[in-house]
């Protein structure tokens, strides 16, 4: 029968990783794939900006992991500093296209490459997301994949509520344009 | 097409992921240096990379950006101990009443010896008859479904929807304060090109009518966050605008029910990238409005919110309380005494830097001049506190799970208090998913 680990289990795992430079390796080892897995994902394959959310989230967490409280799962806590990462370079590029588009007119097209054909559902599902706008894919990752409420995704994009649902709206038909198989039983 | 299938199809991709090689050593040697360890601590026989300057890639805002979340987390350390402060009161007892004295640096999480306490949660049994006022309640629903809608709490903890013909997203319920009317936003969810605006209609959710007559796109975006006067003859709201040079504005506007003419309270203009109003309410002398302000910063970091006042004639705005409350949501006291207010309303600091905790949602109460808060701690988080129908209670959302998303639900549930934190009482039952409550005002 295991045990269940508690606050003070995790805070004390994390140190010992950060204090011995074996320790760590291994701890980083198994991290930076399930940290990196989690950005690529939400990013829609974008390696370079998984790459880049993943290095500033453990830099993050190596400066800052005395913070780290014990609540959940070491992997859990760098993971969410990574998705508030990956939301910062979203609304950092929306913003950006706004001002050079002065305004928001319409639909915002993908200025993200064709994807190459898929190879298996992981594959196949970040292609799809690639074809989103940005901001249109970190709404769509919040509200489904980390289940986020319509508010809550609201707070991190920085947009109200009502313009938020309607960019996940307009995300879910974009998506279920380019990857109809999300809806199918 | 069903939401669950979206999310299982999305869900199921995601898993570990090896990088390529030559990142996972680059970055790997880069951390052991931010350690302190040595460069032959690296996993022998792998090449020793350079670490790409990624950070210096940024130039001036990548480092900006760095000392920002630095900032914040400092900020967050303060934060973070608040929402650990331990509370165990007996079930049916008062939650920890604490003034908002910003508190000493916490020490070293392993040097200290406190755990998160279990939520101060009452056991009793939830029923309405917990509210001294038998007025009708509405609620949000949403926060497990969704977009949210207005719902009506039964006596038999059931509940209806109020307005079941309006489509798409309902939210933001204000009474009037005779408690014949309220107003409420909402849009159609299925047309993209629809905007949020406000409607009023009665207890019964009979004929709305809309009141954010003249709130045409593109110039203006949208009406929200609607609240009576006093005599219900006005309404003030947040409107967002489209300036002449095509950036959003947000301000705090008021409209003549009986002419339609609106007055934007000029003071309250902000640009609505770096800044957004919400939640005016007037007080009840008529002369003041109170409102909070969250702030965002200049990398889109969620910011602070910080409670404001201004004169019905839009002069004299001012900021009330200390900047470690994160206060916004004011409501004011029926004797315009007190503000209660929520902390934290847009779960921002904590957020920018990380923590899975998040700023502690809270709920306290200041005097109307910003002074004496005190602030409500249960342990867990709360949110979208209000003044029941007859003034004497406070109705608040106890997010029992901790949490939010899929692994911490939050399960919202409705609770009542007396003004001085005792006899914490539920009115709905777990799991639940009623935010942001607001009573019929007694007659």
């Amino acid at each position: 029968m295991g045990t269940v680990a508690t606050a003070e289990d995790r805070r004390r795992e994390l140190a010992e990783a950060f204090n011995d430079p074996g320790a760590f390796r291994a701890w980083y080892d198994d991290a930076v794939d399930r940290v990196y897995g989690y950005v690529y994902t939400r990013s829609g394959g974008n390696i370079e900006v998984a790459e880049d959310v993943t290095q500033q989230s453990f830099v993050q967490v190596i400066r800052h992991w005395q913070t780290f409280d014990g609540r959940s799962d070491p992997l859990t806590w760098i993971c969410s500093i990574a998705r508030n990462k990956l939301t910062d370079h979203y609304r950092e590029q929306e913003r950006q296209r706004r001002r050079q588009l002065r305004m928001v007119v319409g639909e915002i097209g993908s200025e993200s490459p064709a994807p190459e054909r898929a190879v298996g559902d992981r594959d196949a599902i970040v292609a799809a997301l690639r074809q989103l706008p940005d901001i249109e894919r970190a709404a769509l990752v919040l509200r489904y994949l980390d289940d986020l409420s319509v508010r809550e995704v609201a707070n991190l994009i920085g947009r109200s509520v009502d313009a938020t649902d309607a960019v996940i709206r307009r995300a879910k038909e974009r998506f279920r344009s380019v990857y109809p198989e999300a809806f199918d039983d | 097409m069903t939401d669950e299938l979206l999310r299982r199809s999305l869900q199921a991709i995601d898993a570990p992921m090896r990088p390529n090689p030559g990142f996972v050593d680059e970055l790997h040697a880069r951390l052991s240096g931010e350690l302190g360890f040595t460069a032959s601590t690296t996993t022998p026989g792998r090449p020793q990379a350079t670490v790409r300057p990624r950070v210096r890639r940024r130039g001036r805002v990548g480092w900006l950006a760095v000392a920002a979340l630095l900032a914040l987390a400092a900020l967050a350390l303060v934060l973070t101990q608040q929402g650990r402060r331990p509370v165990v009161p007996p079930p049916s007892s008062s939650p920890s009443f604490t003034p908002s004295t910003t508190p000493p640096l916490p020490p070293s999480p392993l040097a200290s010896s406190s755990t998160p306490t279990a939520p101060a949660i009452p056991e009793s049994s939830p029923t309405l008859d917990n509210l001294r006022s038998d007025a009708t309640v509405l609620y949000e629903s949403g926060a497990m479904e969704g977009l949210p809608r207005l719902r009506v709490l039964q006596p038999d903890l059931s509940s209806v929807e109020l307005l079941p013909e309006v489509p798409g997203v309902q939210f933001g319920a204000a009474w009037r304060p005779d408690g014949e009317r309220l107003a409420f936003v909402s849009y159609d969810a299925v047309e993209i090109r629809t905007h949020p605006l406000i409607w009023e209609t009665d207890a019964e959710g009979a004929e709305p009518i809309l009141l954010s007559e003249g709130c045409d796109l593109p110039a203006c975006v949208a009406e929200y966050e609607p609240g009576y006067s006093p005599d219900g003859t006005r309404l003030v709201f947040v409107r967002t605008n489209v300036a002449d040079g095509g950036d959003e504005e947000s301000v705090v506007a008021i409209r003549d029910l009986e002419t339609g003419a609106v007055t934007e309270l000029e003071a309250t203009r902000r640009p609505r990238a770096a800044a957004e109003n919400l939640h005016p309410r007037w007080s009840p002398d008529g002369q003041t409005i109170a409102y909070g302000v969250t702030e965002y910063g200049e990398f889109g970091f969620p910011g602070t919110s910080t409670l404001h006042l201004v004169d019905a004639d839009g002069t004299n705005e001012r900021i009330i309380g200390t900047p470690d409350l994160h206060a916004g949501e004011p409501e004011w006291s029926q004797d315009g005494e007190k503000i209660l207010f929520a902390s934290n309303p847009y779960r921002p600091v904590l957020k920018a830097v990380g923590s899975e905790l998040d700023a502690p949602h809270g709920l306290g109460v200041m005097d109307a001049d910003g002074s004496n808060a005190m602030q409500f701690d249960f342990g867990v988080p709360i949110i979208a506190g209000s003044w029941t129908g007859n003034h004497d209670q406070i109705l608040f959302t106890l997010m029992e799970g901790g949490g939010t998303g899929a692994q911490r639900p939050s399960n919202p549930r409705l609770f009542v208090m007396d003004p001085d934190g005792s006899n914490v009482l539920p009115l709905t039952r777990s799991p639940g998913n009623a935010l942001y409550a607001v009573q019929q005002p007694s007659q």
